[in-house]
């Protein structure tokens, strides 16, 4: 049953993308699906871009372990799509072409902000995609018995044909169907979990507590050990990187206007909002009350079988058997071909819209050529990204995505953000302020816990914070305000005579 | 001050009291409210529900502008 779904899953999105790729012609259809896609539409495209391998499966395991603490988790894409909804969207869309980067150049030099969006572009986007590739070599690994190296290329490959071939449509249309799949999906998987204890979510949360320990940290803070400093590291990070996804920002450049933006935001915000309040409150403690300790989901070491990322999959299988089990891993490989699609297409458009033509060649360039160099593009990255999800096996991926996120908010948020609201902020400041957050947020995370120890398999991190966000977007901030009040240069004066243009939109 | 400030401080201050519930009064956050649900999970489901409102309610008054 399983594999039968997993067929058609894959059979049916590559269908969708050769249909797409027969309505995709010209260069703004290839990014942006020629800006035609409908706000409600939009809003179901984004939410399928955002509710990622680790809504499902990494914040089901981080309940699974550590309870009440995924509340951070939880919560903080709310915040960003709030920034996004009320701060965002209206200029985004007024200003924006194919990408978040062409709002901040309508008032900055565009050479040096648009190769530094690009670096902070793919440098996000890379490492968000390798998270996603783990969370889908495991997947598939555990249901299919395919090895994780062989599951990893499988899903490279499908990533690379969705983008390659049929681009911003076949990709919105990806994600629409993963979004409506998911919604029904977590709908079914939590009705049959409360039915599994008479629809008694007393009984339920009594079966998981004593599961989870007397410690009482299921529903009570504490599981992950955040100190003050760790926590609002973490909350920050993930707000802020969200607000700052290039893969979630350009998605407000394929609607036809503000007020489409606008809706794409709201709908977005509602399935989101549903999908976390299931996962928090039913998914997350059932698969403690019913996947925990039970020996049909342990491996002979007593782990859960194929790591705590698994157990929102095991969890089917023990409140609706074989056949759901197959549903709920097809929907999850579903969910993480959405995402990686979308990472891919910004990755792509980093590199082709933002550094070939805009860069490179000036804007003077034949959309035939900008599309072909396109599906290179997502060749050469599908290998790096493969690789990358090889080295990083078994990471929780709840946990990458946060160390992922810091990048997005230590870069991209502080650039849009001061750009659209802040008239004193110059080019040199944004280049400065933008290429010490990118350093800080990666340097910061090699020499952390996550990478120097586990990774790299030294005893003792350098930096020993697990979260740099709170560093690294503070230093940004403070670099970009500091260098653009004492820049004194023609071109700081330009910059801040173009604010209007913002004012405007 | 515009209706979009108002809406996202009152989104990200009910964020960041889950944010720093966690760490500095956990035991606060775990007052029972009814049944299995506490304060925190009580926040956390206000937040949940609250946003897309606000966000609906914001969508609503900018097409009647």
């Amino acid at each position: 049953m399983g594999i039968f779904l997993f067929l058609i899953i894959i059979i049916g999105t590559v269908g969708l993308t050769i249909v797409a790729s027969k309505r995709t012609s010209s260069a703004a259809d290839f990014f942006v699906a020629g800006g035609k896609i409908g706000g409600l539409s939009n809003g179901f495209a984004i939410a399928g871009d955002f509710m990622s391998a680790a809504t499902l499966l990494g914040i089901t395991a981080i309940i699974f372990g550590a309870g009440y603490d995924a509340v951070i988790y939880l919560g903080a894409p709310l915040g960003a799509f709030s920034i996004v909804i009320y701060l965002m969207s209206d200029k985004l869309k007024a200003l924006g072409k194919y990408s978040f980067t062409d709002i901040i150049c309508a008032r900055l030099k565009q050479k040096p902000i648009r190769i530094l969006a690009a670096t902070t572009t793919l440098s996000f986007s890379l490492m968000y995609l390798m998270v996603q590739i783990v969370g889908a070599g495991a997947l598939i690994e555990v249901l299919f018995g395919i090895s994780y190296i062989w599951s990893v290329i499988i899903v490279t490959a499908l990533m690379v044909i969705y983008v390659a071939v049929g681009g911003m449509l076949a990709t919105t249309w990806v994600q629409i169907t993963k979004a409506i799949l998911l919604l029904v999906g977590v709908t079914v998987l939590a009705l049959l979990t409360l039915a599994s204890f008479d629809f008694s979510f007393s009984s339920m949360y009594e079966a998981a507590q004593s599961n989870h320990g007397t410690d009482g940290l299921l529903t009570k803070a504490g599981g992950l050990g955040l100190t003050s400093l760790s926590a609002v590291s973490l909350g920050i990070g993930l707000c802020l990187g969200l607000a700052g996804s290039p893969h979630l920002l350009m998605r407000f450049f394929t609607v036809k206007d503000k007020a489409s933006a606008r809706v794409s935001a709201g709908v977005a915000l509602g399935a989101i909002s549903y999908v976390n309040i299931l996962i928090f409150f039913v998914i997350g403690v059932g698969s403690v009350a019913l996947v925990k300790g039970n020996p049909a989901y342990l491996d002979s070491t007593g782990g859960i079988i194929g790591g705590s990322n698994m157990v929102s999959v095991h969890l089917a299988d023990a409140v609706g058997g074989e056949i759901f089990l197959g549903i709920i891993a097809a929907i999850a490989f579903a969910t993480i071909l959405a995402v990686v699609a979308g990472l891919m297409l910004a990755s792509v458009t980093a590199l082709t819209h933002d550094i070939y033509t805009n860069v490179i060649m000036n804007g003077e360039v034949d959309q035939h050529k900008q599309i072909r160099l396109s599906k290179y593009a997502a060749v050469a990255l599908g290998i790096v990204v493969a690789l990358l999800g090889i080295a990083f096996e078994r990471q929780n991926i709840a946990y990458l995505v946060s160390l992922t996120l810091a990048i997005g908010a230590s870069t991209n948020f502080p650039l849009l953000i001061l750009s659209m609201y802040w008239q004193g902020l110059t080019t040199k400041g944004a280049v400065t302020g933008g290429v010490m957050g990118l350093v800080t947020a990666i340097l910061l995370m090699v020499l952390g816990p996550a990478v120097w120890v586990d990774v790299l398999g030294n005893e003792q991190p350098i930096f020993p914070q697990a979260y740099p966000a709170l560093f690294s977007v503070s230093l940004a901030f403070f670099t970009m305000w500091v260098v653009s009040i004492f820049d004194r240069s023609e071109q700081a004066a330009e910059d801040r005579s173009k604010f209007e243009i913002m004012k405007a939109a | 001050m515009q209706r979009q400030w108002v809406y996202t401080g009152i989104i990200l201050f009910l964020f960041l009291i889950l944010v720093f519930g966690v760490p500095l009064f956990p035991d606060f956050m775990a007052i029972d409210i009814f049944g299995p649900m506490n304060l925190g999970m009580l926040v956390f489901l206000f937040l949940h529900l609250l946003t897309p409102i606000l966000a609906f309610r914001y969508l609503k008054q900018s097409q009647g502008e």
